[in-house]
């Protein structure tokens, strides 16, 4: 090894890279070689300077607005796959469900909404639900497509489950088929279904910030009174809000991330003809729909409904925790 | 809580992607400021990383170094959209002989040696490496950060820019290089050391100091 190798292989020395029989050729003519010793003994305090510098001086952003988005955006890549798989698992087919969509009600399409089912080949009111709690549709060629749909499995307050329908609002109950008659199908209602596809295939926040923030816009934007439901902590973080319509009612979409998962909390004012007699409030139940699990929590002026791929008893063993009453 | 993520749902694999890959975004953040030196474009294309990456998580081994894959995912991105938008800066170039730009920065290599203590060198490198860093060609700044910032092997920074090890090398040696030619340009103008020309004992220009620095010059070259 002469003095041109030297300078040749001064930063594979100094990185490490050289081979060992090289490493003892390099350093045997360093030996030697007071100029090259100079020359590498420069390269080495230069390259130490560098690193220094380069970590001294390395960006230190503050990523808790980026990571929100990136969540979010990665929520809607999810949704995107499961989509291109259409009808390849049980569990996406609940697109095909094919109710009024909060997308189509936020882009005005709520008009059109008959030519948006006619392509997605069903609509609302084909869904029908079984007795034992599976569901078909009216349409028999989409029947393979219609995911499950299991009873409630726990329901604090079993007056939740009475018909309701009397009161000419859209209860919980509606979509709950404990509410079934003994016997009969009960159509799974807009809303549900609504509700799971504002989790599942959610539209993008219009409005991301801080907590604070966030019920800042709602207080000023949303067409009745509505609050970030979920308790913050440091594994629950509100992402951003969606102000939107699910089954013709205005509602505001909060996303949340609750230990990394997304967890979608709709909240949507109580109608006037709800204003039947309960002993306490809030009012908790739960159920799922197309492998999603919904808690629902009525709380007088709203209720909330939190949909996320959290299995049942975490859900519930959380929500009591998080819940903001 | 472990219930919590038992659950087999559509999602599970953002889920354990998310479990892998979120940890590493304060590190892809300061990574994408650094190459893209704008704060906007740096949250695009972390983003753009992240749902790249996820797309592309049942190619990515398990256990394996995730942190280094993503980079790899973030860089790839980064270099591609200079390319589709025909936006790099003319490189230092690879494209053209790297003798004379070589000569020139092993020059100021020589002078830096040359001229500059060890504390002053400190003091240097710190107050520009910035502007300097910028300075760079994109391909130069990467390997730069990638070898002295996140301390990566030529191995792996071969596989995060997706060329050969021997073209690590050579980036690698020229973007240092180039570093010390604009820290040295930065030093002189702002005073910090003076440039000093070697003279024989007449008191003229050194030829010999001449050679000497084409010689640097010539042998850099042949490490291309």
């Amino acid at each position: 090894m002469n003095c041109v190798d030297v300078r040749k292989f001064v930063y594979l020395y100094l990185d490490g890279e050289l081979a060992a029989h090289d490493r003892g050729e390099f350093e045997g003519h360093l030996a030697g070689c007071l100029e090259c010793r100079e020359t590498v003994g420069f390269e080495a305090r230069f390259r130490g300077s560098l690193r220094q510098a380069l970590r001294a001086t390395d960006p230190k952003p503050d990523s808790a607005a980026l990571r929100a988005r990136v969540e979010a955006a990665l929520v809607r890549e999810t949704v995107g796959s499961i989509h291109a798989d259409r009808g390849a698992s049980s569990v996406s087919s609940w697109r095909w469900v094919g109710l009024p969509l909060a997308a189509a009600a936020s882009l005005g399409l709520v008009v059109a909404s008959g030519a948006y089912l006619t392509s997605r080949g069903s609509s609302p009111a084909d869904i029908e639900i079984g007795p034992s709690g599976s569901a078909r549709a009216a349409n028999p060629t989409r029947s393979e497509a219609i995911p499950p749909v299991a009873t409630a499995s726990r329901q604090v307050e079993p007056a939740f489950a009475a018909p309701v329908a009397a009161s000419g609002g859209v209860s919980p109950a509606a979509f709950t088929a404990g509410g079934a008659p003994a016997g009969g199908p009960v159509r799974a209602s807009e809303l549900a279904v609504g509700l799971v596809r504002a989790h599942a295939d959610p539209l993008p926040a219009e409005f991301v910030g801080t907590r604070e923030e966030i019920a800042r816009y709602v207080r000023a934007k949303a067409p009745f009174r509505s609050a970030p439901p979920l308790r913050e902590s440091s594994t629950i973080r509100l992402l951003g809000v969606r102000l939107d319509h699910c089954a013709d009612e205005p509602v505001v979409v909060y996303y949340y991330s609750v230990f990394g998962k997304p967890v979608t909390a709709i909240q949507r004012p109580n109608g006037e003809g709800q204003e039947y007699a309960r002993a306490s409030r809030p009012i908790t139940s739960s159920s799922t729909l197309g492998g999603y699990h919904l808690v629902h929590i009525d709380s007088g002026d709203v209720t909330t409904h939190l949909v996320s791929d959290l299995d049942q008893p975490a859900v519930d063993g959380l929500m009591p925790v998080a819940y903001v009453q | 809580m472990l219930r919590l993520f038992r659950s087999k749902t559509p999602n599970e694999p953002r889920s354990r992607f998310e479990a892998e890959a979120l940890p590493h975004l304060d590190a892809l953040h300061a990574y994408a400021l650094r190459l893209t030196r704008d704060d906007a474009t740096a949250a695009d294309l972390v983003q753009d990383t992240f749902v790249k990456a996820l797309r592309f998580y049942d190619k990515y081994e398990e256990g394996t170094n995730c942190k280094a894959w993503l980079f790899r995912v973030m860089t790839n991105l980064f270099l591609n959209s200079l390319r589709n938008r025909a936006r790099i800066a003319v490189l230092e170039d690879e494209s053209t002989p790297g003798v004379d730009l070589e000569a020139s920065e092993a020059v100021a290599g020589q002078g830096f040696y040359r001229d500059t203590d060890a504390q002053a060198l400190d003091r240097i490198v710190s107050k520009n490496v910035e502007e300097a860093l910028g300075s760079l060609s994109p391909e130069f700044r990467t390997v730069l950060l990638l070898a002295d910032l996140h301390d990566m092997t030529y191995e792996e920074i071969a596989e995060i820019v997706e060329c050969p090890v021997g073209t690590v090398m050579s980036r690698l040696y020229r973007a240092r290089k180039a570093m010390q030619s604009r820290l040295y340009d930065h030093a002189l103008k702002e005073g910090i050391i003076r440039k000093q020309v070697e003279t024989t004992s007449e008191g003229v220009p050194s030829l010999d100091a001449f050679r000497r620095r084409r010689k640097v010059g010539t042998g850099s070259a042949e490490a291309e």
